[in-house]
């Protein structure tokens, strides 16, 4: 298990490198530069300024090592459109709430997504399968950012319930429309995989045994049947739980959520190279811990697999 | 305090009577109350004031950078910035400079050195004294290469200014900008500049507090660390969430009715502020996009809550003059797509209203403005002059590409502009969007660019040609990059920035409008303008047409009873 964890750690240091190599020659190949300014174009003499200011005047390959060196020191370097800030201060300040509504939209996806899974196994191929499976293709093809605009549209501005956007923390009512608009896709994936598995299960002699032996049905399926059934799910979930953190760009920028993924797209549209390598790399980060965190969770929910 | 069902009671679901009871039954009488009270009186019937805790208004806006007079160069920063700080002198709308942090002011014989004379007794808003030489030090800040501020070239026409940003002299000392004395401060034109008590007026002029600045560096701008000398005070700033100003208990002049303003700030109030303030979480919009503005004039209370405003600025169509492959080389094509061009229609129809038709090129409430455009005679005179052109009815017309950084505006207009030129003089244009760096990217690379003409728009910083002709359209300057030289052009306008006598100024400039939108290097389209709503209890809110304009506009602000 440990020399498991470390050739996975080893591995993951030439694929940050490979991301980052891309995502530089990416920020770098993609037209016009953080000065580039479509309002007020600047005089050739400020620019000049501004390049010598932030090493753009030197070579590429010495801005990639340069960069990367920092980067390696623990500098992420200045932001070239936020200048009062570090791109370090920006994603301090600002992935936490990502992360926050992220765990706020993983758990509302579980907490939707399992009993819907379950009901339409359970109740296979009735009227309450196929509207489960409805919700499952609505979260499937609607994406989350028309999901927010609808959400808000109908809650905030039609009924007045709720905010229409904003960021008060957890506790607060404002958390719930982009919450539902980043879960619900990943509440309706988690349901489809449940509703495949579970049938599987409940179909092994076992349960044939359970409940030969008298057990009730709901019992029969909860203990027995659910608990086999969310090995593959607890998979799926792993790599959903990246998907929401990294996501949901566009519903921050819609529910007024000052979480990171915002910052990615002010960050792009702006050419804010640092700030775009930075992100690159925590995104990165993100879903190779993710990964291997679900390739270690196989050993401990199945028995049968081991790591070496 | 809001109930889930007053949407029911106000669509009539249910009775009052029972909005009541289900209001009585879950929240406090007191609360009920108060609620009743404000669906019986949607209107503030009598204009009574609000009492200072309650003078708030909450206002969108984009996350600012910072609010650095040096470095400040866009809308978000410049609308609170300038409240945050005085510059030394403002204009009306009339063109009228309003003393503020100089109470007077002159200028030399030669028109080329300026004087200001501060007020005494005035503090920053940590009460330092503010002083001549806190002008001095900011103003030679900006030029300081090491800051790389947008917008050093705004202090070029002071003596020394260019030198010094370029490197050419290591020290800020032969800058000619001096503080005579505590209150007294002199900056020495390189040559006559009539527009310079503009140029003063705007956010880059207005003062940093030294000891702020070179305590906390870069991070002075944060709230509690920065000072400022303006009628508001910075009081929080949460990042990407909230700012709040607070009235400065140390300002020297008139205190304002408001006591706070707070910031709502996302990252596209464009489109997030309008179901905000459906719901009531704000008192003004921000501009109402086209998409939304037929619904709004058409809803009973927003219909009637939204005001249009003038913003001085102009949107056009450049065109490459000396490219001889495109036929945009020849003025008379130029001028017969101005002339097939109808303006009215672009505005009211295309863009529902919300910009105004542009006929000339300088935009209304700037000198050198002219009513009625030289070229005229519609249609019939277009197609004269397309033949004219050896392109009779449109035969053998080359075609060109008109490309534009992608804003819904100019997408509209672009599509109107190719069928309405299709309809008229039977040529074809092709039409390519860019991505905004993309083609910001294109437009700086000069020599290569990819379109034959391109929209694009510019909005004033401060109401004056030399924010127009001067830095856009002189030959030197050459902004656009559609390279039109005309030597009388360029003749009238340098003797407009230097003339001091307000009469021959202004027949300068008109002078070299008319050579302007007869040769038509950009075709003009529409006026920049903006709508927004506001809430019934806001009273004296308008915004400004121009951003340095902004001075003053929440220090007007009044909030209702409501």
């Amino acid at each position: 298990m440990g020399a498991y964890l470390a050739r996975r750690l080893l591995l993951a240091v030439p694929t940050m490198v490979i991301v980052y190599t891309l995502a530089f020659l990416l920020v770098h190949a993609t037209p016009g530069g953080p000065w580039d300014n479509a309002e007020k174009p600047l005089a050739p003499q400020v620019i000049a300024n501004l390049k010598a200011k932030y090493h753009l005047d030197a070579p590429l390959w010495t801005q990639y090592v340069l960069y990367l060196d920092n980067a390696v020191h623990g500098s992420l370097g200045p932001s070239y459109v936020n200048t009062s800030q570090d791109v370090s201060e920006i994603i301090a300040e600002f992935f936490p709430v990502s992360m926050q509504l992220g765990a706020a939209a993983m758990l509302f996806a579980i907490a939707v997504g399992i009993p819907l899974g379950t009901l339409a196994a359970v109740y296979r191929n009735t009227p309450v399968d196929y509207a489960a499976m409805g919700a499952v293709v609505l979260g499937i093809s609607i994406p989350n950012y028309v999901m927010a605009t609808l959400l808000v549209t109908v809650f905030a501005v039609a009924l007045h319930w709720v905010p229409t956007g904003g960021w008060r923390g957890l506790l607060d009512i404002r958390v719930l429309i982009p919450m539902v608009a980043i879960g619900f896709r990943p509440a309706t994936i988690l349901a489809r995989y449940l509703r495949t598995s579970l049938l599987e299960v409940l179909h092994q002699d076992y349960i044939r045994t359970a409940r030969a032996k008298g057990l009730a049905g709901s019992r029969v399926i909860l203990r027995h049947g659910l608990r086999n059934a969310l090995t593959p799910v607890a998979t799926v979930s792993g790599i959903l739980v990246a998907d929401v953190i990294t996501g949901s760009f566009f519903v921050e920028t819609i529910t007024r959520v000052p979480g990171i993924g915002r910052y990615f797209v002010t960050a792009t549209t702006g050419r804010d190279y640092p700030v775009l390598l930075a992100l690159a790399l925590l995104f990165a980060l993100i879903i190779i811990t993710m990964n291997i965190l679900v390739d270690l969770s196989y050993a401990a929910l199945d028995p049968q697999v081991r790591y070496g | 305090m809001r109930f889930p069902w007053e949407a029911y009671y106000r669509s009539g679901l249910i009775s009052r009577r029972q909005f009541l009871k289900l209001s009585a039954m879950i929240g406090s009488t007191a609360a009920v109350g108060a609620s009743a009270a404000s669906f019986a009186r949607p209107e503030p019937a009598a204009a009574a004031l609000a009492a200072p805790a309650k003078q708030v208004l909450r206002y969108p806006d984009q996350e600012p950078l910072h609010f650095d007079p040096a470095t400040m160069e866009a809308r978000p920063e410049i609308l609170i910035g300038m409240a945050l700080f005085d510059p030394l002198i403002t204009f009306d709308g009339n063109g009228n400079i309003i003393p503020l942090a100089a109470r007077s002011w002159s200028v030399s014989a030669d028109g080329l050195t300026y004087t200001f004379h501060l007020r005494p007794g005035m503090q920053w808003s940590d009460g330092h004294p503010v002083t001549a030489s806190d002008y001095e030090y900011s103003w030679k800040r900006v030029l300081d290469p090491a800051v790389a501020s947008d917008y050093a070239s705004a202090f070029y026409p002071i003596k020394g200014a260019l030198d010094y940003n370029k490197g050419k002299t290591k020290t800020a000392d032969n800058v000619a900008v001096k503080a005579v004395n505590t209150l007294t401060l002199q900056a020495t034109m390189a040559a006559p500049a009539a527009y310079f008590p503009r140029l003063v007026s705007t956010w880059n002029f207005m003062p940093v507090p030294r000891w702020q600045v070179e305590k906390y560096d870069k991070k002075w701008v944060e709230a509690g660390n920065h000072v400022g000398n303006g009628m508001f005070k910075l009081q929080s700033w949460e990042h990407d969430k909230e700012l709040t100003i607070v009235a400065n208990p140390r300002y020297w002049g008139p205190k304002p009715t408001l006591q706070k303003v707070v910031f709502t700030l996302t990252d596209d109030p464009f489109r997030t502020s309008l179901p905000a303030y459906e719901n009531n979480e704000l008192d003004v919009t921000d501009q109402i996009q086209p998409a939304d503005i037929v619904r709004v004039r058409g809803d009973a209370t927003l219909g009637k809550q939204t005001h249009k405003y003038r913003w001085s600025g102009t949107a056009m169509m450049f065109c490459d003059t000396t490219n001889t492959k495109s036929p945009l080389s020849n003025p008379k094509v130029r001028q017969a797509l101005y002339l097939a061009t109808d303006h009215t229609r672009i505005a009211s129809q295309v863009l529902r209203g919300i910009y105004d038709p542009a006929l000339t090129i300088t935009p209304p409430g700037t000198i050198g403005y002219l009513a009625n455009p030289p070229l005229t005679g519609g249609v019939a005179h277009a197609r004269q002059l397309l033949s004219e052109a050896g392109y009779p009815d449109g035969k053998g017309f080359p075609g060109f590409k008109i490309s534009w950084p992608k804003l819904v505006t100019f997408d509209l207009v672009a599509q109107a502009l190719q069928q309405m030129w299709q309809d008229t003089l039977k040529i074809n244009v092709t039409l390519q969007r860019m991505e905004a760096k993309e083609f910001q990217a294109a437009f700086n690379s000069y020599a290569t660019q990819p379109y034959e003409a391109y929209i694009n728009r510019w909005g004033s910083d401060y109401e004056d040609p030399a924010n127009w002709a001067n830095i856009l359209f002189d030959s030197e300057q050459d902004f656009f990059h559609t390279k039109w030289r005309n030597a009388a052009y360029d003749t009238a306008v340098r003797a407009g920035s230097a003339e001091g006598n307000a009469a021959k100024r202004k027949q300068l400039y008109e002078s070299a409008e008319k050579i302007l939108n007869t040769e038509l290097p950009a075709i003009p389209i529409f006026h920049l303008g903006v709508i927004i709503a506001i809430k019934p209890w806001v009273q004296g809110f308008a915004l400004p047409p121009a951003a340095a304009a902004w001075y003053g506009t929440f220090g007007r602000v009044k909030i209702l009873d409501h």
